[in-house]
């Protein structure tokens, strides 16, 4: 169960921005991810969570290399992916693969159900004619599709169909790794579970590995065994799911519990709510020292100046807080 | 006391490539003074055409309003001339939508948006309205609101945005205010206080609320009564406790065991409805949930459900619901 | 295993691609199969024209001037005594070829060039599309007047000297498309698939541009064609006796109140063409977009 199919560390991805348009220099850039470090054991699913803008996505995309890193190390079975390109990175992707948001911009409407879900076969060789249809066939049988559809075009379905139909390509090459990006946010309340329990079953079945990115909290514990929290491009706490839902130590995850509705009234009556004030600081000027002082109801002079680190709590609960330190080590 | 808002029968068709679809069949309903309505369902369940509907904002054609009535304070906004109407959009009922970008004019500072508000319902002098919509950005909670007022809609974030929204529709303080689908574009602490600013405006003016959402956590939250819609039909009606605590409609029984929770241990498996939203093309005989649900009979598909009540303020359209309680 | 075998016995719904189904779709649009029929009708006569005409497109008589359409001269004569009929289907047979030619050319490079910059985006595209702004500030009647007097003026030059200038837009329409369909889902979905660029190109992202690319095109067909009429009419176009839609429309504008049959005949036959070349465009745009149902 120790055994790490993925490490990422130090991973910064920063989108430059430009300004003039004959000679455009860069101006600044959007810190989306700052400087982020995590391993992901085979065969467990790790839960992101976070809300828009924290950089969730574009981890997630900067592990499959769809962004590439600006800084950092993304090793894969102990592969530098970060390090590699061209047709080296290409013959990687075979074994990573990616679950989208949104069911309807992710199919592209101009091919058949078939066609997609055969593409990545295609791609890589794997099977032609007779055989590939078999293959394409028994993909969309096993995410629950009938596989007499494969002549009819995306548009032909409903959203949680669709998504089915993602997850079947995302299938199709037998990977080792996949990422899915909000899998479920785009789609119907009663559609979710389904999903969820489907994305459960093939993790099952094929000893998956994952990456599961959701603002979603209640279906990333549901589905995760380690859950990482961030905030503004950087991991504010990681721990097991039962930790980080029992005993939440950073600030912002409390703060993020608490704000979830929970579909009880009783339940509800009895909560203790922790609003946050104010917004979510830009990510082209993230607060100096800990990024999340602007809103931390806890905030001390000593989180203005100093960026505190990810540190480990016992039993692999990590959180990045000042309020933990004892006592503080500077007066400001 | 006479109810603020009675909707009997509302009807609403569009019509499509497909042929005519029913998008809201028959949905009844009344709103009391001071109360908070849930309007819970899918997307194509209905819930957001029917307050359009009420508003009289629904495209014509492709949309028509077929038959029903809607009386609000004793006049039926489905009858009344268009020019009265308008007197009472955005003055006596006001709306809040999913993404206020899209109903903030990109063009116009917030100053201009809020005082023309004012100037025209309530024919205030342009310092007047200034003063009050000042006032109004900082009781939803604008910092700085007297230099705020200057900006454009573009210059806010998100939950800001959100909130100018909302302060546009209180301006005149409406007696019915309609969110549809207020916080389903914002972050979930964002959200939070989105809605603890709603439960707070509705305690300070009395506001009526009718809040339209896929999220049931959210009607536990805000809401006193709860109306599931399924397919342009109100599947189950009741006060939020009861169909929280005693669903009886094999839908919204469905619908609150399948959601993930928080505050409970973890399932290995989730209990999800089975099949698909509904095709409002092609929709099922009887009653359009049967294919998906788990108790169905014959008789099902044959005749929707005449309402089965339990107590006062409680029923559900299902052949099974009383055997089933 | 056993429901390996279960699914590959399953009978399949007709065997499809997306060519073949838009050809099923463009089968029922009414408007589009009258126009396209029309199209190939003009085709078909302008490619016949010698063989079916009694009269040469040059052949002057002097004891027929100027006359009104009768049995024999169905669309009159013009003031050498021309027939007109002859003269309009050479006239378009010329017009057709410009417009085509010119029309393939500017599709063929502009299609590419735009994707590639669209697809690459960052220095690439800037440096493409700026260069894309320079040949577009330089006045086009201008180039293709140069272009027309150092080479002569041969009807080859002509068409690929068109061709050349109007690319230009369509590859600003195609960048615009590209750079929007990029940020879909799918095309990052083919990305992490390990899908090649080239094959991104050709499978995902231009054949969802395609609407827009349709219609620009049947809309560059007859500007070509009126272009040519212009250039025919500064003289550096077609050279009599030869004769293009376009200069015997303006040939026949000069005379109009004596000899009206001079600019109807070749000015209702263009007029035909581009309705049928529009409404064909927007047919096979419907017919290519598989959400389009019917």
């Amino acid at each position: 169960m120790n055994d790490i199919l993925l490490e990422i560390q130090q991973l910064k991805v920063h989108f430059p921005i430009f300004k003039g348009t004959l000679f455009p220099r860069e101006v600044g850039a959007v810190q989306a991810v700052n400087g982020i470090g995590f391993s992901v054991r085979r065969g467990e699913t790790l839960g992101l969570v976070g809300e828009s803008g924290c950089g969730k996505s574009t981890t997630g995309r900067a592990l499959l290399q769809l962004i590439r890193p600006t800084s950092g190390q993304v090793l894969f079975e102990g592969k530098d992916l970060a390090d590699m390109q061209g047709e080296e990175l290409r013959r990687m992707r075979r074994h990573m693969q990616m679950i989208f948001q949104d069911p309807f911009a992710s199919l592209n409407p101009r091919m058949t159900v078939g066609d997609i879900v055969a593409e990545p076969l295609v791609t890589f060789d794997i099977a032609s004619g007779k055989e590939l249809q078999t293959r394409v066939q028994h993909l969309l049988h096993e995410v629950g599709m009938d596989p007499k559809f494969i002549r009819r075009y995306p548009h032909e379905f409903s959203g949680g169909q669709r998504q089915r139909i993602g997850i079947a390509r995302a299938l199709a090459l037998n990977p080792k790794f996949i990422v899915a990006d909000e899998p479920i946010s785009a789609l119907d309340v009663s559609i979710q579970a389904q999903i969820m329990n489907l994305l459960a079953d093939l993790k099952e079945r094929h000893n998956l590995t994952y990456l599961f990115i959701s603002h979603d909290l209640a279906a990333v514990r549901h589905l995760s065994h380690r859950v990482a929290v961030m905030y503004l491009g950087k991991i504010v706490e990681l721990a097991s799911h039962d930790d980080i839902y029992s005993t939440p130590k950073h600030p912002y995850t409390q703060a993020l519990l608490s704000a979830v509705p929970i579909p009880d009234p009783a339940v509800q009556k009895k909560r203790e709510r922790i609003v946050l004030r104010g917004d979510l600081p830009s990510p082209l000027h993230p607060p100096a020292g800990c990024r999340f002082h602007t809103r931390c109801p806890y905030a001390m002079p000593h989180c203005i100046a100093v960026d505190p680190p990810l540190r480990d709590y016992g039993d692999g609960h990590f959180a990045a807080c000042h309020i933990f330190d004892t006592p503080p080590p500077s007066k400001l | 006391m006479m109810a603020l808002l009675t909707v009997n029968n509302l009807c609403t068709t569009f019509s499509t490539p497909e042929g005519v679809v029913r998008a809201v069949d028959g949905v009844s309903f009344s709103l009391e003074r001071g109360e908070a309505l849930g309007v819970v369902g899918e997307s194509g369940s209905g819930k957001s055409v029917t307050v359009m509907s009420l508003m009289r904002l629904i495209a014509t054609p492709p949309g028509r309003i077929e038959s029903g009535e809607a009386i609000f304070e004793g006049r039926d906004l489905l009858k009344l001339p268009e020019a009265n109407l308008r007197s009472i959009r955005g003055d006596e009922i006001a709306m809040i939508f999913q993404d206020p970008l899209t109903s903030l004019n990109p063009f116009l500072t917030v100053k201009r948006q809020l005082t023309e508000v004012l100037e025209t319902h309530r024919r205030m002098s342009p310092k007047k309205a200034l003063t009050e919509s000042i006032h109004m950005l900082e009781l939803v909670g604008i910092p700085s609101p007297a230099k705020r007022i200057n900006d454009y809609p573009h210059e806010f974030s998100g939950g800001m945005r959100q909130r100018v929204m909302i302060a546009m529709a209180l301006l005149c303080r409406p007696k019915l205010l309609i969110a549809d689908e207020p916080t389903t574009a914002l972050d979930v602490t964002i959200q939070a206080q989105i809605l603890e600013l709603i439960a707070d405006l509705r305690h300070e003016f009395g506001t009526t609320v009718i809040l339209i959402t896929h999220n049931l956590g959210i009607v536990a939250e805000v809401c006193d009564h709860v109306a599931v819609m399924y397919a342009g039909k109100i599947a189950e009606y009741g006060k939020m406790g009861e169909i929280f605590v005693r669903p009886r409609h094999p839908y919204t029984q469905g619908l609150l065991r399948s959601l993930p929770r928080l505050d409970e241990k973890r399932a290995a498996r989730l209990e999800s409805i089975v099949g698909q939203p509904p095709d409002l093309t092609l929709l099922p005989t009887g009653c359009a949930f049967h294919p998906r649900c788990e108790v169905k009979s014959e008789h099902c598909l044959r005749e929707f459900p005449s309402a089965v009540r339990f107590g006062d303020h409680h029923y559900a359209h299902c052949w099974h619901a009383e055997d089933r309680s | 295993m056993s429901s390996i075998a279960a699914v590959s016995d399953i009978q399949l719904e007709k065997k499809s691609s997306l060519w073949l189904d838009a050809w099923c779709r463009l089968k029922k649009n009414k408007m589009a199969m009258v126009s396209s029929f029309l199209v190939v009708a003009f085709f078909l006569l302008a490619i016949a024209v010698p063989i079916l005409s009694p009269f040469p497109i040059d052949e002057v008589h002097y004891d027929s001037i100027g006359m009104a359409p009768n049995t024999l001269h169905w669309f009159g004569t013009d003031i050498l005594g021309r027939d007109m009929l002859a003269r309009t289907f050479y006239g378009l047979r010329i017009s057709l070829a410009v417009g085509l030619t010119a029309t393939l050319v500017s599709f063929a490079i502009g299609v590419v060039y735009g994707a590639v910059a669209g697809f690459y985006g960052g220095k690439v595209d800037a440096l493409m599309m700026r260069f894309v702004d320079v040949v577009y500030g330089l006045p086009y009647m201008f180039f293709v007047i140069i272009v027309m007097s150092v080479f002569g003026n041969n009807i080859l030059i002509l068409f690929m000297a068109i061709g050349a200038v109007s690319w230009l837009t369509m590859a600003r329409i195609v960048r615009g498309q590209v750079l929007s369909i990029s940020q879909k889902e799918f095309v990052e979905a083919a990305r992490s698939c390990g899908v090649r660029n080239r094959t991104i190109i050709f499978r995902h992202l231009i054949p969802n541009a395609l609407g827009p690319i349709i219609v620009y095109t049947t809309l560059m067909v007859p500007r070509t064609i009126l272009v040519e009429a212009f250039l025919s009419f500064l003289g550096l176009g077609i050279q009599p006796p030869q004769a293009s839609l376009g200069s015997l429309a303006s040939d026949g504008a000069s005379a109009m109140d004596l000899y009206p049959w001079l600019i109807l005949f070749p000015g209702v036959v263009l007029a035909i063409l581009l309705f049928a070349l529009n409404y064909f465009g927007d047919g096979l745009r419907d017919a290519l977009d598989p959400r389009m149902k019917k």
